[in-house]
């Protein structure tokens, strides 16, 4: 099967175009780095599937983060592949520097200039042909968003266009400084094999010899140390940095291109874009107190439109799951009724009815990171973000964190450090995801009925609050971290694409149907299995197989006041976080709407303990478990288990005492 | 010369790249020391040409001066750096001891340090903008980015620090001769600026190791 491989600068459109090549709906944002991994994907052109694949963006080839690691590693190990290059025709000059590295690795490279909307509307017209005649390779202009130009795109991989070595602009008269000293490593590294990536490789030598590992060319160490003093000679004999050269003749030759292929046809745009509209406020938005209070209230107001519109929703599910109970109450055997009502009813049914909520978070989070402004919080936070030894683009992983947290860990890749990476993701664990919205919602409800959505809010914050506390303290005692320094490109603002929003959402909370059909349904059911036998009478009573065991576990938690039935609850939470409500209203027959009958078993105290204890303690087992692969340590998983049941603990423990 | 008369060679090169000229009020007041004992080292500096004594008095460094300055910058640079990222030592601290080290050190120890931290920073990219690498030739008439207020324009001359660093902010497009344009230039915050059509935020201490010049005094 032939494989083609989507590559092209951060935040070029790349996912977009996979996305619509394979029809899956991997993350797209509206900022450099949104994808970390490789992802595959098929499509079916012309009576032929290809496999697509979906890299991390990348800026050139030399591996400065993980995930451009990921990039180049891919390339130089893949000899079957064909290259779309995506380009934001917005931006020639810089998004050509990839392209003249790509070049040189000799595969078979369709280029596709995407953007092409936001260019016409500038009123910019690119002569695709000319490009093509310069590059030797096809080139189609699309609207990744839209599909716009696709099927130009995808009749072009049928062609067998291979650029050829000689035509390589490094071969140009403009390099010829560097031609002895190219032609001289190249022969070096191609002595005893053949292979297509040497030019790749020659060229990487000569701009960064210290950054290659071994195992990406042949050489031994002392033939890079000969190596670098011919670099050095260069240098001398021609009184500039090799790279800086390097760096500056290519840029030369892209600009050179982009001049060349671009023309203006209007003096003015038809309209103005997003991005020009908001210029106005951005002194604003970037400002460093105003941007901080602009921030809450963006914060403040998604908040309101979850509530709102998950609110609106969950009536008519209400409606719904209300005629189901009905239906069951009909029905003659205890075992069945108790079954349906308690562990599907309850368990599953309580989880779905939340739904909405799940959905509408889904979808403005989307909303947000499709608009451009998550990289603008990154760079107002950035100075908070030192104090604790971190900089600004931590702060994009905590926000994703909103959404699931295991995506979040790990778009901590694009971290530069070890140190920072680690306490990223420590800070992330403490971020409340959408796994932890419906116990919140519950439970927000029934303590605070006329304001249930102010107190969301705050208790977001508070899980926010104890999330920089812990980076504080692990600042000063664990990992100290020299502050890295912030370099990050600040996209510009679009209007985010409603329909790529919602089939992103649709598509998530499909994810979470599964869960539900899946997990929760099984635990469920093992809960209600527990409660029901050996004494179907004292269902979830101290009689029960459940009731035997959760007394084991009680004791560490009676000094908070919970019960052992609270406490299975925060245990089938590890799981997933939904569980914790689905345990709850299993055991004590209380539906997601309306749990006042929780007050029968508790003081208003124990609740709000409980409640604040769910927030805070341990992550979802999915969560460790990608905190244990990011991070490569077994440690730092249990770590932040540990960490955050104790934080919870004490919390909970305090609220207990003085509420 | 004296432990004294280094100290004030490198604060005025300090100096040097945050104002436009340096007065001896200016050095009394960033060493917390009176005028009188500010103009008695200035007179000895003179004496051996590390600087000019312009009207005014205004002060100026000499070929020779900056040459000196360079290297005793780089030397508290070097060792600063590696009580910092080398052995984990408080940022104050470390500045305190680097002050004291500095007159001392033999130049053996001086280079065997400078290995180790390159070693060090060779797989740790993001800290080794730390590493001062002061060999840009046109340095003398450059000044730093922070000096470029908002909508200002200016040509990069050269970038300071360590390869990796340098690499990096060369892929964004800051090459040397590259026009930019600062966006925003707050205290505090990172430095936004325009380069090859994006808007690159940059944090100060990073912008600190560019040194451009002012678009202006170029149509002089
Ligand atoms: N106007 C317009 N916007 C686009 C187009 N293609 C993509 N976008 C937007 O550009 C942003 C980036 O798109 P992605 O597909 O996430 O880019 P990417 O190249 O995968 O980015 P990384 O994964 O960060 O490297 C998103 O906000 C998209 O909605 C297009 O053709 N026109
Ligand atoms: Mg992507």
């Amino acid at each position: 099967m032939k494989k083609i491989v989507l590559l092209g600068q951060p935040n070029s459109g790349k996912t977009s175009l996979f996305n619509l090549l394979t029809g899956a709906s991997q993350e797209v944002g509206n900022w450099p780095g949104v994808t970390v991994e490789i992802k595959e994907g098929k499509c079916r052109i012309h009576n032929e599937t290809y496999t697509i694949i979906d890299l991390p963006g990348v800026y050139s080839l030399s591996p400065f983060t993980m995930e451009e690691k990921v990039t180049r590693d891919y390339l130089l190990e893949h000899n079957d592949i064909r290259i779309i290059n995506v380009l934001d025709a917005n931006h020639l000059e810089r998004q050509l520097f990839l392209t003249f590295q790509l070049w040189l690795l000799g595969k078979p490279m369709i280029i596709a200039l995407n953007m092409m909307d936001e260019v016409e509307q500038k009123g910019v017209m690119v002569d695709t042909e000319k490009l093509s005649s310069i590059t030797h390779s096809p080139v189609a202009q699309i609207v990744a968003r839209t599909g716009k130009g696709l099927t130009r795109l995808t009749d072009m991989f049928v062609l067998d266009t291979v650029s050829t070595q000689p035509n390589h602009p490094l071969l140009n008269p403009e390099f010829n400084l560097i031609h002895p000293l190219f032609s001289q490593i190249r022969n070096r590294i191609g002595k005893d094999k053949k292979d297509s990536t040497l030019d790749f490789q020659a060229f990487q030598l000569l701009l960064s010899p210290d950054l290659l590992d071994q195992k990406q060319h042949s050489l031994t160490t002392s033939e890079i140390t000969e190596l670098k003093k011919s670099i050095v000679n260069w240098e001398q004999t021609h009184h500039q940095k090799l790279s800086e050269y390097l760096y500056q003749t290519i840029y030369t030759w892209t600009k050179s291109i982009e001049t060349q292929i671009t023309k203006y046809t209007r003096e003015k745009p038809i309209a103005q874009s997003l991005d020009q509209k908001m210029n106005r406020f951005e002194n604003w938005i970037l400002h460093p107190w105003i941007g901080v209070v602009i921030f809450a209230v963006v914060m403040f107001l998604l908040f309101q439109a979850i509530y709102f519109t998950g609110g609106f929703l969950k009536g008519y599910l209400e409606i719904l799951l209300s005629a189901i109970n009905r239906g069951i109450l009909h029905l003659q055997s205890p075992l069945w009724q108790s079954f349906l009502s308690r562990a599907l009813l309850q368990g599953v049914g309580n989880i779905i009815l939340l739904l909405p909520f799940i959905f509408s978070s889904f979808l403005f989070l989307s909303w947000l990171e499709d608009i451009g402004y998550l990289s603008r919080a990154a760079y107002v936070m950035d100075r908070f973000m030192h104090k604790l030894g971190l900089h600004g683009k931590s702060f994009i992983p905590l926000i994703l964190g909103f959404g699931c947290n295991v995506p979040a860990v790990m778009a901590c890749r694009t971290m530069e450090t070890e140190q920072e990476k680690i306490k990223t993701m420590m800070m992330v664990s403490f971020i409340p995801c959408s796994g932890r919205l419906p116990v919140l919602l519950a439970m927000c409800g029934l303590l605070f009925p006329r304001s249930a959505g102010l107190w969301m809010f705050i208790l977001y914050l508070l899980g926010i609050l104890i999330s920089v506390l812990t980076a504080f303290i692990l600042e000063k005692t664990l990992i100290h971290s020299p502050p890295g320094e912030l370099i990050m490109e600040l996209p510009p603002y679009r209007w985010p694409y409603f329909k790529n929003n919602l089939k992103s959402a649709i598509q998530k909370t499909k994810q979470f149907l599964v869960k539900a059909g899946t997990i929760i349904f099984l635990v469920s059911v093992l809960i209600w299995f527990l409660s029901y036998f050996p004494n179907p009478s004292d269902f979830g009573g101290s009689t029960s197989a459940l009731g035997t065991l959760g007394k084991w576990v009680a004791p560490v938690f009676s000094p908070l006041g919970f019960d052992w039935r609270l406490t299975v609850s925060l245990i089938s939470g590890f799981v997933a976080k939904e569980l914790i409500l689905s345990t709850v209203s299993i055991l004590f027959n209380q539906s997601a709407g309306n749990m006042t009958g929780l007050f029968a078993f508790f003081s208003r105290g124990t609740l709000l303990a409980f409640l604040i204890f769910q927030l805070l303690y341990t992550p979802c087992l999915a969560t460790v478990a990608s905190i244990k692969n990011e991070s490569h340590s077994l440690n730092w998983a249990l770590f932040s288990v540990i960490w955050s049941s104790s934080v919870a603990w004490i919390f909970a423990w305090a609220i207990h005492f003085l509420v | 010369m004296t432990k004294s008369l280094e100290d004030y060679l490198e604060k005025i090169y300090g100096l040097r790249l945050n104002l436009a000229e340096i007065r001896v009020k200016d050095i009394a007041l960033e060493m917390g020391v009176s005028q009188p004992s500010v103009n008695q080292a200035i007179k000895e500096l003179v004496k051996l040409e590390f600087i000019k004594h312009l009207p005014y008095s205004k002060i100026e460094l000499t070929q020779k001066g900056l040459e000196q300055a360079k290297m005793i910058a780089d030397k508290h640079h070097v060792l600063k750096s590696f009580l910092v990222n080398g052995l984990g030592v408080s940022e104050v601290n470390a500045e305190k001891d680097a002050c004291l080290i500095e007159h001392i050190i033999s130049q053996e120890s001086l280079e065997h340090i400078q290995e180790f931290m390159s070693k060090l920073e060779q797989d740790d990219c993001s800290k080794s903008y730390l590493q001062e690498e002061m060999s840009c030739e046109n340095a003398a008439s450059a000044i730093p980015l922070s000096r470029l207020a908002k909508g200002e324009k200016g040509i990069v001359l050269c970038i300071h620090g360590g390869e990796c660093i340098k690499k990096r902010l060369q892929e964004y497009g800051f090459l040397v001769n590259e026009t930019i344009e600062m966006v925003r230039n707050i205290s505090n915050c990172p430095y936004l600026i325009l380069v090859k059509g994006y808007q690159i935020a940059i944090g100060r201490g990073i912008g600190e190791k560019i040194l451009i010049k002012p678009v202006e005094t170029l149509s002089e």
